[in-house]
């Protein structure tokens, strides 16, 4: 057989193949053919590309070296605390007297979080908590309050510090709208809990907008900026970054690391987060167990006794859990 | 025919698969930028540490005390070249450095010599100035000394060759250093000077009033130092 004639016959598949090839492509972060060990190895301002073409080498893990030379520092990129958030829901079936009485019973277990202080008044009623801290300065006694408003409540968060030098280890953080968060320090997880389950009961019954992790991820994301998108070198639609990641959650589980920029969720783009809820709750609604989540990691390789910095399309493997879901 | 169509799809079916399926490398084998941020910070937080925690290397600065064996000669020698067993240095020497460097110090040295027939002493005042070499664990000194000498003669047989002399003695000295401890030194040192006199009190008939006012020592010491 002839070589036209063979292209005649088999030229539809040849066709197909380009144009599916072709797609891939232009749904990809970026163009460049990621290599992150080989010589071709993006570098800082550059980026691999996610998904489509060949499969990328395995990076090696990069090792601290003496004698090398450190990276020039960007704070370009989300921060990263010493401070650990863990997942949690806060449910609780309490009433709000229940919560109410919750919170006078913790007086004695918790302290306001910088002061670290114990509350020498607390008063809480169904639409507020008021709290008075006292100190000796010289021969003065000084005081400090602090307030919150149930219907203000923004957020809840549970903290805890290992690295803190002192007791009360663990702690709560309340968001309020248009207002300083309030911090309190607690000496045990379960107390930080109980308190956080009656401000949710108090605040839900005051109708506040109380915006909790998404417990089948259970990472805290944002929009790419301008230099992080630049940087990795993709659109600044084209994805979202994680500004860190709740201890004790799926993202923990299926190594998603602060820094890290998510592109697709099960082979659909992420613009937004509500994109990456979707998919999530989609794939769970399908009685799907996992899905695949497709990023983009910044990390460094050493070349010539420097850190280069390089991003690496990396894909993870989410853990679908049925119980909760996208809020 | 068959066998080929049926190679050509399987193989344009590979191709549509790795498109579709290709996946980014597992998390788990890349280290993300911030975790080795942080060990670089910790590890250079760790050696700034280190630097300040270790020993700083100690400058060369101490006090020293000696015994001095001292050689008359010159034109005072033979009236006033009396030797005795108490002859001894002390002061202080600093490179305030720890390698090789310039080098100050002052001396005082007695030579006091006590006979049947009367009394001499004689005590050099005297500042130095010279050069360190750092010869690790030991130091080799070069300079030269300047200062005053006081000149006490009593001869209880002779009266002309009873007087007090003041006079200026300079002279270069070489010195070996040796750290046999932290802190601890053991030294030796070789001398020459020259001395000038004149007369502050006598007779009138002193050798030191007749011309004779010279008085040339060469003085081998070896002592202990210790690090201020």
């Amino acid at each position: 057989m002839k070589h036209s004639s063979l292209f005649k016959r088999y030229g539809w598949a040849f066709l197909a193949s380009v144009v599916l090839l072709a797609m891939s492509c232009a749904s990809a972060p970026s163009a460049q053919a990621p290599s992150p060990t080989g010589a071709n190895t993006p570098q800082s301002g550059t980026a691999a590309a996610t998904s489509s073409g060949a499969q990328p080498s395995t990076p090696q893990q990069t090792v601290v070296q003496p004698g090398i030379t450190a990276p020039p520092k960007s704070d370009i990129w989300p921060k990263i605390y010493d401070d650990e958030t863990y997942l949690t829901t806060f449910d609780s079936s309490w009433s709000e007297g229940e919560a109410v009485g919750a919170i006078k019973n913790l007086q004695n277990a918790m302290v306001e979080s910088n002061a670290g202080i114990p509350f020498s008044e607390l008063d809480v009623d169904p639409y507020g908590l008021r709290a008075k801290w006292s100190w000796a300065e010289g021969s003065f006694i000084k005081s400090a309050t602090l307030i919150i408003p149930f219907d203000q409540v923004s957020y809840l968060l549970l903290e805890h510090y290992p690295a803190l030098n002192k007791d009360y280890k663990w702690g709560l953080l309340v968001g309020i709208a248009n207002a300083n968060p309030a911090s309190f320090r607690n000496p045990t997880r379960d107390a930080a809990e109980r308190l956080g389950k009656a401000i949710l009961v108090l605040a839900k019954a005051r109708g506040a907008k109380v915006s909790l992790p998404n417990v089948r991820f259970g990472a805290s994301l944002g929009p790419l900026s301008e230099a992080q998108a630049q940087a990795a070198g993709i659109l600044q639609s084209a994805g979202i970054i994680i500004s860190w990641v709740f201890k004790e959650s799926p993202a923990e589980k299926a190594g998603f690391s602060p820094q890290d920029i998510i592109t697709k969720a099960d082979g659909k783009p992420v613009q937004k987060s509500d994109d990456l809820f979707s998919a999530i709750d989609d794939a769970a609604a399908a009685g799907k167990k996992e899905i695949k989540i497709d990023g983009i990691r910044r990390s460094y390789r050493i070349e010539n006794k420097k850190y280069i910095e390089i991003f690496v399309p990396v894909t993870f493997t989410l853990a679908i859990e049925q119980a909760g879901g996208a809020k | 025919m068959k066998a080929k169509r049926v190679l050509v799809v399987a193989a344009l079916c590979a191709v549509f698969a790795g498109a579709l399926f290709a996946q980014g490398a597992d998390p788990k084998t890349v280290t993300p930028a911030w975790v080795i941020e942080k060990q670089i910070a910790e590890q250079a937080q760790a050696q700034t540490q280190a630097q300040a925690e270790a020993p700083k290397p100690k400058s060369f600065n101490l006090f020293f005390i000696g015994y001095d064996y001292p050689t008359f000669s010159g034109l005072l020698a033979p009236s006033a070249g009396w030797t005795g067993p108490l002859n001894f240095s002390l002061g202080f020497e600093s490179a305030n450095s720890t390698g090789s460097s310039m080098l100050s110090g002052l001396e005082l040295e007695f030579f006091v010599a006590a006979p049947s027939q009367g009394l001499r002493l004689q005590m050099n005042d005297m500042v130095m100035i010279g050069y360190s070499f750092a010869l690790k664990p030991m130091r080799f000194n070069i300079g030269a000394r300047l200062g005053l000498s006081l000149l006490d003669m009593t001869d209880d047989s002779s009266a002309s060759n009873t007087y007090m002399g003041l006079g200026g003695i300079i002279g270069p000295e070489a010195s070996l250093y040796a750290e046999l401890a932290p802190d601890f030194w053991l030294w030796v040192r070789g001398r020459y000077s020259l001395a000038y006199f004149m007369s502050i009190d006598s007779n009138g008939s002193s050798p030191l009033d007749t011309g004779s006012n010279t008085l040339n020592t060469v003085s081998l010491e070896a002592g202990l130092g210790f690090r201020m």
